[in-house]
């Protein structure tokens, strides 16, 4: 049976909830770990926290309970309470539920800076990766727990990068300038050892998932090959963040402001294509057989 | 590793041409599935009608006919959610040639 509008418009929820997801989640690290040098630019910061959170809840809660309707292939499935029963029973209904738990104790985090707001945020981005691990192919696997591992580290990290993207937008646009250059350094100098860590954890968690090499040109492998080649090109934007720009604004150039604030754009929206991406085809395909 | 549900087997199978029509389809899954979904488009675009969608999980599925056959093509879609709710769904086309009084051959195309 092929795609049909239902499925596009259901998985199309599943992607933007992602995006959503990560959003919100990698706003609040950013928070976290660089707040405390934020002097024009954090309430704006944790606004977008908040409305990002806010905006994930609703859809994640609208992509779950549409879920029925591609069950069905039609929208009575909405309806269908026996559909949303099985739905809700289930590892995906469990996993939504803490998920969506965790964006509301990112809500009460952003809402205002505090050490109690601090510790809920990071009881709520723990949730939401929890989440991810306690359903889908990892959860099959013989050695979930090591894989499960794997996957809340990747998934950590790609929260904390693209999580990160719009923040140093609006540093770069309302710090001084020697603050912004100071903490894009600070920034790009976390991000260089941690975010290849997101391509060593991702090939550890496909040599896991794939029987053999030649499941690499299955359309599961095709989608572990797409996010590497993506991954590629993020790497070398990242890289000019960190040798071109990062030392220009430091040292007072302002122009280079500008310049990182559309790089960062263009990052925000490969991450974000790429989310989409691994949202809709994890829900089409699966890892071949072992 | 335990894979997603996928169809085993089916009665009619894909690409199927038979005598006479099926008085029931058959489903057979790898694993227990609720099938949530299921329509058969006769000639014509005609919809045929198929027995209640079970309510409960199972293996092997099978939905009685409660329309006769005219001669011509079929497509089945169908649509079942596994005990992980990875939705699972696929199409079986088969053709009835229409008939005689004579018992129903079951005709597989080679393999």
């Amino acid at each position: 049976m092929g795609l049909i509008a239902l499925d596009i418009g259901v998985l199309g929820l599943r992607a933007l909830s992602f995006i959503a997801i990560f959003q919100a989640a990698g706003i609040f690290i950013f928070l976290k770990i660089f707040e405390s040098q934020l002097t024009l630019s954090v309430d704006i910061i944790r606004k977008l926290g908040f409305i990002s959170s806010v905006v994930a809840i609703l859809l994640t809660v609208t992509y779950h309970f549409s879920v029925p309707a591609r069950f069905t292939g039609s929208f009575g499935g909405i309806l269908d309470s026996s559909m949303q029963l099985l739905l809700m029973k289930s590892n995906a209904g469990i996993a939504r539920t803490v998920r969506v738990a965790g964006l509301c104790l990112l809500v009460i985090a952003c809402l205002k800076r505090g050490h109690i707001q601090k510790t809920v945020g990071l009881l709520g981005v723990m949730m939401i990766l929890l989440s991810f691990a306690c359903m889908g192919h990892t959860t099959t696997h013989s050695q979930r727990w090591l894989v499960g591992s794997l996957l809340v580290f990747h998934l950590g990290v790609v929260m904390f990068w693209f999580g990160a993207f719009l923040p140093l937008y609006i540093v770069a646009r309302d710090e001084m300038i020697s603050q912004a250059g100071s903490l894009i350094l600070k920034f790009s100098s976390i991000a260089l050892w941690l975010v290849p860590m997101i391509l060593v954890a991702g090939v550890l968690i496909s040599v896991a998932l794939l029987p053999t090499f030649w499941s690499l040109f299955t359309p599961y492998g095709r989608l572990i090959l797409a996010k590497v080649c993506g991954f590629g090109v993020l790497m070398g934007l990242a890289a000019l963040n960190k040798w071109r720009f990062g030392p220009k604004i430091l040292a007072g150039h302002a122009s280079s402001l500008t310049a990182l604030q559309r790089i960062v754009v263009v990052e925000w929206f490969l991450v974000a294509t790429l989310l989409a991406f691994t949202g809709i085809m994890t829900a089409l395909f699966s890892p071949p057989e072992h | 590793m335990e894979a997603h549900t996928r169809l085993t087997q089916s009665f009619p199978s894909d690409s199927a041409i038979l005598v006479e029509g099926p008085d029931e389809v058959v489903l057979t899954f790898s694993t227990d599935v609720r099938l949530t979904a299921i329509s058969l488009l006769g000639p014509g675009g005609e919809l045929k009608k198929l027995g209640p969608l079970p309510e409960k999980m199972d293996q092997n599925i099978s939905l009685v006919m409660q329309e006769k056959f005219a001669p011509g093509d079929y497509l089945l879609t169908w649509r079942a959610v596994g005990a992980d709710t990875h939705l699972v769904s696929g199409e079986i086309h088969f053709s009835v040639l229409g008939s005689s009084s004579s018992p129903s051959v079951r005709v597989f195309p080679e393999p």
